[in-house]
């Protein structure tokens, strides 16, 4: 049955099979991009060098949004839930969306498809920073609590 | 800012801030955080509890200082 134990170990596990998943294209990101790029693979040297680029830089900001995420879920596991700490990773997890829609947003002058991918990782980035908006009122209020005698 | 002189009452009652824990059901720990002016909420009812083990009125443990940087500061 659910609960709140089983629920954060589920998490966890979905955050180390996305790290993997993003390791496993590290690693095939050659061949992918053969595939994708088919004949025009050996021609257009320009739209291949940006797919590379963007691709393996994503995958840093992808692989630390992985850890951060991984560290929330271990705090919580510690019961350090509403503090600063877990507002500053949230953070830099927005920070790390928006990273990789400024890189998809760069791309898109080659390939008119990642604009899409570039809103889509902007508006993620834009929900996690709201969510770090309200973590950050509800730490304020457990503070507040913490210091009622 | 209030400033809270609970030490003080309880040097008048030559009571340890242990004892008046124990008495007001607090923890020493959130006792300590009452002294140290780290508090930002006391409940009417720890107020009632401290003033009846040491039998004094709110006044005698709550101060209101002149403070330039007080949040509250109306100008």
């Amino acid at each position: 049955m659910y609960n709140k134990d089983k629920s954060c170990i589920v998490s966890i596990v979905a955050v180390f099979v996305f790290a993997a998943a993003v390791l496993a294209a590290c690693v095939a990101l050659p061949f992918l991009v053969k595939f994708y790029m088919g004949d025009n693979y050996a021609a257009e040297t320009g739209v291949r060098t940006a797919l590379f680029i963007c691709l393996y830089g994503s995958a840093v900001p992808s692989l630390l949004i992985s850890y951060l995420l991984l560290r929330v879920l271990l705090n919580i596991r510690k019961n350090v839930v509403f503090d600063r700490v877990n507002v500053k990773y949230t953070r830099y997890i927005s920070w790390c969306c928006f990273a990789v829609c400024a890189l998809f947003f760069a791309l898109g002058f080659f390939i008119t498809f990642s604009f899409v991918m570039a809103f889509a990782a902007g508006f993620i980035g834009l929900i996690v920073r709201v969510t770090k908006n309200l973590l950050n009122e509800a730490v304020d209020i457990k503070e507040e609590n913490d210091l009622t005698v | 800012m209030i400033v809270v002189n609970v030490d003080v009452m309880l040097a008048k009652r030559k009571m340890s801030s242990g004892e008046l824990a124990q008495r007001i059901g607090i923890t020493q720990a959130n006792l300590s955080i009452l002294k140290t002016n780290k508090a930002k909420a006391i409940r009417f009812s720890t107020l009632e509890a401290i003033c009846r083990e040491l039998k004094c009125q709110p006044g005698d443990i709550l101060e209101f200082c002149e403070d330039e940087d007080s949040p509250f500061r109306r100008d």
